[in-house]
């Protein structure tokens, strides 16, 4: 729950949104003009600023320009409230600083959404542009990607030294790819990471339907002029924190493009330190501009020999796709109660080591069933405990 | 709208943005039953009074130039009046003189600095000669309209209905 300054000259206003903020959960203080509320803003630790433009000493462009101005209150988020309802006064608020922009009368619930996503992803910061100098440890697949397939990458984003991107990557269904993902992303919200999942399935993902949430809007609503607004706006968001960007539920022909994904990382990582992206079934663009942008790659794998024969095949993708093989995680999954092969035959298939195992836990069916995955519903679970030691590894 | 009461008076406000020809004043404006298209047309009255006015340049509608607790404005020298409801224009019956069937043309009406383009309801055909000389009535209404001043054109001012000073139209063009 947020603290919260209201500047607002109109005290029926004020007594309003102050009784409706503080149902909410929130801590409200108020300002009746601009000066005060500076005053009160420099001050006092305020988590965010709702702020009218129409004050008579002094208006919310200028008050919002005065805080920007002053290292104490630059960061923190503004949300401008004004019955100055057009296009024009909307820029005008953007151009003074503010976040965010509301009109008279006020929808609170939109109102709530909006403190809610300042306060927890804090402000969005101006993306750079994408650039083709990768961070230490990405591998060099934009630069040459010699197999036949997905058109050429563009240049990955870059990523922020905290941002770390993994990719969970399985070309064989019935694996687990998506149970992993989704706990992996849980279990990074439970640390109180800023986190976000992508689901890059083109044909009904499962991700969100894991999490109980239903998938729209998803990848094929983002708009062609992504910004930090629009892109929150089309985001999932889960009680733990945890939030998604999901799938279509129905087969997308068009697919999610690279260019798309690289702009969406870009600015995900304004927002978050941690993004899992449950890949596509198929070396798809989007899956390919993922590989690009990894920190690590995570390739579950079931004891039976076709998950094997796949997995093989996947680890020959990505070396003539010239991964770094460093920053690939093999990790066996259990899937089911009855494995067929060990995993020393395993390893030997695949002449090299296993990084981790997650054991079979009986459940993961009633968890997929309830909406409820493992790292919320039983975080002591076997399952969860060796998903946790991977997390140490990554 | 809102709504306050005065002893036993029911006074409505109604919130938009007035515009002479350089500048927008976005304020209150205190109307009884019959609505802004009551208190624009009140022939008894060349003055409109606007309460908690913020004004800008229309080249800088962004920028807020000024703000006056009360501003008296000339009706004449109103060119538009963009309101964000429609219900703001006042009853039906006031707002379109009767309560006809009405066919809805498309139009653009220019004025000395702005154009407005949005939807003409009129009974039976398209007559812009009913609306620019009959009667006594000064403004008249175009719904679902948007408004943008002629020296920046990029800056659109969009509303549910515009109320229009026919005294000031220098061109009106559609109705096809």
């Amino acid at each position: 729950m947020a603290n919260i300054l209201l500047i607002d000259d109109n005290i029926d206003m004020q007594k309003m949104l102050t009784v409706v903020l503080k149902r909410q959960g929130h801590e409200v203080a108020s300002a009746a003009c601009g000066l005060d509320g500076i005053d009160l803003a420099l001050n006092h630790p305020f988590n965010i600023i709702v702020l009218d433009v129409m004050m008579p000493d002094m208006n919310g462009y200028e008050v919002a320009r005065r805080l920007r101005s002053d290292p104490r209150t630059k960061d923190l988020p503004i949300i401008i409230l004004t019955a100055r309802a057009q296009s024009v006064d909307q820029q005008a608020a953007m151009e003074a600083g503010a976040d965010a922009y509301l009109a008279k009368p006020v929808d609170i619930a939109e109102l709530n959404n909006r403190i809610q996503e300042l306060t927890t992803m804090g402000r969005p910061k101006p993306p750079a542009a994408p650039t083709a100098a990768a961070r230490p440890g990405a591998g060099p697949l934009v630069a040459a990607a010699p197999v036949p397939g997905p058109a050429p990458v563009p240049a990955a984003p870059t990523l922020p030294a905290s941002g770390r991107l993994f990719s969970v990557l399985c070309w064989r269904g019935g694996v687990g790819a998506t149970t992993l993902a989704v706990n992996l992303a849980g279990a990074f919200a439970r640390e109180g990471r800023r986190v976000c999942l992508i689901d890059l399935s083109p044909s009904s993902g499962h991700a969100a339907l894991m999490l109980r949430l239903r998938a729209k809007p998803n990848w094929t609503d983002l708009p062609l002029d992504l910004n930090p607004q629009n892109l929150g706006f089309s985001l999932l968001k889960h009680d733990s924190g945890l939030q998604m960007l999901a799938s279509p539920t129905q087969p997308h022909a068009d697919g999610f493009s690279a260019e798309m994904f690289n702009a969406v990382v870009q600015l995900m990582f304004s927002f978050f330190t941690e993004i899992v992206v449950d890949c596509s079934p198929v070396l798809d663009a989007a899956t390919h501009a993922a590989l690009s942008a990894s920190t690590r790659i995570i390739l579950p794998l079931a004891p039976d020999v076709t998950a094997v024969q796949t997995l093989t095949g996947t680890l020959g993708t990505l070396a003539a796709l010239q991964v770094p093989p460093d920053l690939l995680r093999i990790v066996l999954n259990h899937p089911s109660p009855n494995p067929t092969l060990l995993p020393a035959r395993i390893e030997k298939a695949l002449g090299r080591p296993l990084d981790a195992a997650l054991p079979y836990d009986p459940a993961q069916a009633a968890a997929l069933l309830q909406g409820t995955p493992l790292v919320f519903s039983q975080p002591k679970s076997p399952y969860i405990a060796a998903l946790v030691s991977l997390l140490q590894k990554l | 709208m809102t709504i306050t009461t005065e002893r036993s008076r029911v006074i409505k406000h109604v919130s938009g943005d007035f515009f002479t020809g350089a500048y927008r004043m976005t304020g209150r404006m205190s109307v009884g039953a019959s609505g802004a298209v009551g208190v624009l047309n009140d022939t008894n009255r060349s003055f409109a009074v606007l309460d908690d006015v913020y004004i800008s340049y229309v080249h800088t509608p962004g920028s807020i130039l000024a703000h006056f607790a009360q501003v008296r404005i000339s009706k004449t020298g109103l060119e538009a009046l963009v309101l964000t409801k429609r219900e703001e224009v006042g009853p039906v019956g006031v707002a379109r003189g009767g309560y006809a069937r009405l066919a809805q043309y498309q139009v653009l009406i220019t004025t000395d600095a702005f154009e407005i383009r949005g939807t003409l309801e009129q009974p039976g055909k398209y007559d812009p000669d009913n609306v620019l000389f009959q009667g006594t009535a000064r403004f008249f209404p175009i719904y679902n309209a948007t408004t943008n001043a002629c020296i920046k054109p990029d800056a659109k001012y969009a509303g549910e209905a515009v109320l229009i000073n026919r005294g000031r139209v220098s061109a009106f063009c559609g109705g096809e």
